[in-house]
């Protein structure tokens, strides 16, 4: 999955989260506050309705006062006003006044007069039964108080709820003893209820709490009210809640619920709100996720992809020269750069690497036919030399034949070029101070010097001990030297050759990749022609040269360069066309330890001497091979088993020792036996000699320590061969 | 007349040293490899050994030292124009120490091996 498919998921991903989140909490705080507000409505609604309740009973209680503290009842009650009835109770009264009963009662509770009045006829109808008996309690209480009390409440009957006040029976100027009580009463029906309804707005129900039949929804309603409150609010469903209000009758018990519904507007509002902010929520979270996406996409993805797709393209068919692109200032831009030195380093090393396989490809191919040619030159020149001896002096085809033996000669020189040239890295090489090579060297060259060219040695007596070949050192120098006379020519001049100490800081400007240490300077400068700019690239390389056919192939100084550099040291070239060329060569000086480990092989090197274990038959016995090696020197040894071979092996003497094991020793895993030979002795060099084919392979040879296979039967050539690998190539015993 | 043994696997060689050698007098018996030279010494012993180093079947090395076996006194001369493992140097450096006296690399100039060779030959 790329990482734009990514970073869009995780933007999408978070802000659908997001949006989620806020949407539910925001559901959840703002609907919980709607609905509080709504239940306190709807509390509020009940309350309202108790309020209407006791309004119309303070009423009521005002009614009945006015009646009560009337001296005309005091009379009636005390039997002297007969026609208080008929003047007054008359059923008109009833309905203007808007009751539904009137009653009387004496000092002795007894009921004197009692009429009840229909609301919706205006007609009278019988008391309700037990009026008498329920409203009985409340008389002692009215008919001692003198006259300050008054009772009002709703009085439950069998058949119809009331709303009462009583009062105790007073003159008009309310002085007593009270001669009895005075009640009146509305019949709280559903009229009544329905006109509370119109009062309050709000549709009303009614339920008494005695009612045998009582309906599941207010014995729910029953459990929510709380102690010592007497309201409730509950939703019935999504568009009705109701608020409920427990009503007491005059003693104080509960005796009805009311109530008064609505509708959940308040929520339905709620809702919309909630809905609108969450519309608003996902449609500015995709605003921001899209601009989100935009700047992500610009700042990071486009310039990965560009990163990706470049370096891809590179890696499949780049150029010699192709980069990434770097763009911006952080961490993207710091990869690319990476990405850059990276390849140029790559190409460097693979140029470098390249050109070091290139040389060695025809150093061994130049190596590979030298030799040939050394033998069809042998046949050629020596051809040529009998024939010319039996020619006479003036014969006329001498001419030709001595053209013919000049070029045979030439190519002498040509093949013993390319052979040093080819010749194998692993010279040997010893502790030495060049100040004892160089004039030597020079002596050597002395002879090429003709009178008009001047040779100045400019060579210090005692310069530090380098680690170096004497022959290809001499080399070195005879080879600089033949080239800055070659440059010379004809026309006279100079050439310098200075060897001096010097210290790696000091030669940073012509060398600028030299560690710092010490080091010694051998210079050789001439007054030649020169070399051209162009050619200064090239001088090195191997069959480059700048003279003319038949005057050199141009080995010499790729010569030196490889001899410089198996040194471990460090050449380089300045010239002026017209002036004159100046070579400089630096070699690192060896320290003190390294020295006296130097001169150790040195001395044990030039005995060549080593110890030579022969396991199993590799070479025949009665052979000459044997009588060879102890010729030269060498301690050897035979084993005829593998566990004769490991005595030998553990032996502390045996470490550096050369080990020629016979790969078809019966009754042995000679695989394993080499193996565990080079666990023993790691320095030692195990050579396998094994029959016409094998299919060992190369890294099963590499782990069992075995550095070369041979054919059996070994020549004396290939012994001193395989000796010859236990040498390193400083000459020390590796 | 005293004899010179030729031990070369080249041909073209082989014809080229014997001409030479019988020219200036010497009785020449030539051999293709160090086999059929060390078969030819035990058949007649010769004065004077030429050998080339590298040949099929026995090597330089083995021809010498096999040789001064059948005749400790027998004077050997080394030619080589070097191998694949090394210069001709390296190879007659080696041949000096199993017994070969005098060391040659080739291109050879005939004259001189035909001096050496009147040098070597016993009075």
């Amino acid at each position: 999955m790329s990482i734009r498919i990514k970073i869009i998921a995780i933007v999408i991903g978070s802000v659908l989260a997001l949006c989620l989140l806020i949407a539910l909490l925001s559901n959840v705080f703002i609907m919980r506050s709607y609905e509080q507000l709504e239940r306190s409505y709807a509390l509020q609604n009940a309350e309202r309705v108790q309020a209407a309740i006791d309004d119309r009973l303070r009423t009521l209680e005002y009614t009945v006062h006015d009646w009560s503290s009337w001296t005309d009842t005091y009379d009636f009650l005390g039997g002297k006003n007969p026609d208080y009835v008929s003047d007054n109770l008359m059923d008109s009264a009833f309905i203007s006044l808007r009751i539904n009963l009137i009653a009387l009662f004496d000092v002795a509770g007894t009921e004197v007069y009692a009429k009840y009045v229909d609301a919706k006829t205006g007609m009278e109808i019988p008391v309700p039964g037990q009026f008498s008996s329920v409203i009985a309690p409340l008389l002692p209480a009215l008919l001692t108080s003198r006259g300050t009390m008054a009772r009002t409440g709703l009085v439950l009957l069998p058949g119809s709820v009331m709303m009462v006040a009583a009062r105790p029976v007073l003159t008009s100027n309310e002085s007593g003893p009270a001669k009895g009580v005075m009640v009146m009463a509305i019949s709280f029906d559903s009229a009544e209820l329905q006109r509370f309804g119109d009062m309050t707005r709000l549709p009303l129900g009614m339920q008494r709490i005695d009612d045998p039949a009582l309906p599941p929804e207010f014995r729910a309603v029953f459990a929510h009210f709380a102690a010592g409150t007497d309201f409730a609010a509950r939703v019935i469903d999504g568009q009705h809640i109701a608020g409920y209000a427990r009503v007491a009758d005059i003693f104080g018990r509960p005796a009805l619920v009311i109530r008064a519904q609505s509708a959940r507007d308040i929520r339905a509002n709620g809702l919309r709100t909630v809905w609108y902010f969450i519309m608003a929520l996902v449609a500015l979270s995709a605003i921001m996720g899209l601009l989100l996406w935009l700047l992500l996409e610009r700042i990071f993805v486009r310039r990965l992809e560009h990163l990706c797709a470049d370096a891809a393209l590179i890696s499949s068919h780049g150029g010699a020269s192709d980069h990434v692109l770097v763009s911006g200032n952080d961490e993207l831009s710091r990869v690319s750069k990476s990405i850059n030195e990276m390849l140029d380093t790559l190409r460097h090393n693979q140029a470098r690497l390249q050109q070091a396989q290139l040389y060695e490809a025809q150093g061994k191919l130049a190596g590979g036919t030298a030799h040939e040619f050394n033998n069809i030159l042998a046949i050629m020149l020596g051809s040529l030399e009998l024939v010319l001896d039996s020619l006479s002096e003036d014969n006329p085809e001498r001419p030709r034949l001595e053209q013919a033996r000049r070029a045979g000669e030439r190519g002498k020189t040509i093949v013993r070029q390319i052979l040093e040239f080819s010749r194998a890295s692993r010279q040997k090489q010893v502790s030495l101070s060049l100040s004892d090579i160089v004039p030597r060297a020079l002596d050597m060259v002395a002879a090429l010097f003709t009178d008009d060219v001047r040779l100045v040695r400019r060579i210090e007596p005692k310069t530090g001990a380098v680690l170096a070949n004497s022959t290809q050192m001499e080399q070195v120098v005879i080879n600089l030297c033949k080239n800055a006379l070659e440059a010379i020519g004809d026309h006279g001049g100079e050439v310098e050759v200075d060897l001096d100490d010097a210290s790696g800081d000091q030669c940073k400007d012509r060398f600028p990749d030299v560690a710092t240490g010490p080091y010694v300077l051998l210079r050789v400068r001439d007054t030649g022609s020169g070399i051209v700019p162009s050619d200064l690239n090239q001088i090195f390389d191997p069959f480059f040269t700048t003279k003319k056919i038949g005057q050199g192939i141009g080995l010499g100084l790729s010569v030196v360069q490889g001899i410089v550099q198996q040194h471990h040291g460090l050449i380089h070239v300045s010239s002026e066309p017209g002036a004159g060329t100046t070579f400089e060569l630096l070699l690192p000086v060896i320290r003190a330890a390294s020295v006296q480990a130097c001169n150790e092989t040195e001395s044990g090197s030039s005995r060549q001497a080593t110890r030579v274990l022969l396991v199993g038959d590799v070479i025949p016995p009665d052979g000459v091979q044997l009588e060879a090696l102890l010729a030269l020197g060498h301690d050897v040894a035979t084993a005829v088993n593998g566990a004769e071979a490991l005595r030998y092996c553990a032996n502390a003497d045996w470490r550096h020792a050369s080990i020629f094991v016979d790969g078809s020793l019966t009754g042995q895993d000679v695989l394993a036996l080499c193996g565990t030979m080079h666990i023993l002795s790691p320095d030692a060099s195990i050579v396998l000699c094994v029959g016409e084919h094998h299919s060992i392979s190369a890294k099963a040879l590499e782990a069992a320590g075995i550095v070369l296979t041979v054919k059996r039967p070994l020549t004396i050539r290939e012994l001193l061969a395989g000796i010859d690998r236990s040498y390193g190539p400083n000459g020390s015993v590796s | 007349m005293a004899s010179v043994l030729v031990i070369e696997d080249d041909p073209d060689y082989r014809i080229l040293l014997k001409d030479a050698l019988e020219s200036a007098g010497f009785d020449v018996m030539t051999a293709v490899n160090g086999s059929d030279g060390v078969d030819t010494m035990a058949r007649g012993a010769c004065a004077v050994v030429i050998t080339d180093m590298l040949m099929p079947e026995k090597e330089g090395f083995e021809t010498i030292l096999e040789l001064k076996r059948l005749k400790t006194d027998v004077q050997i001369v080394a030619i080589s124009g070097g191998g694949r493992s090394g210069r001709g140097e390296d190879l007659l450096r080696h041949a000096k120490v199993f017994g070969a006296h005098y060391t040659m690399a080739k291109p050879i100039v005939l004259k001189d091996l035909v001096a050496l060779v009147r040098g070597l030959m016993p009075a």
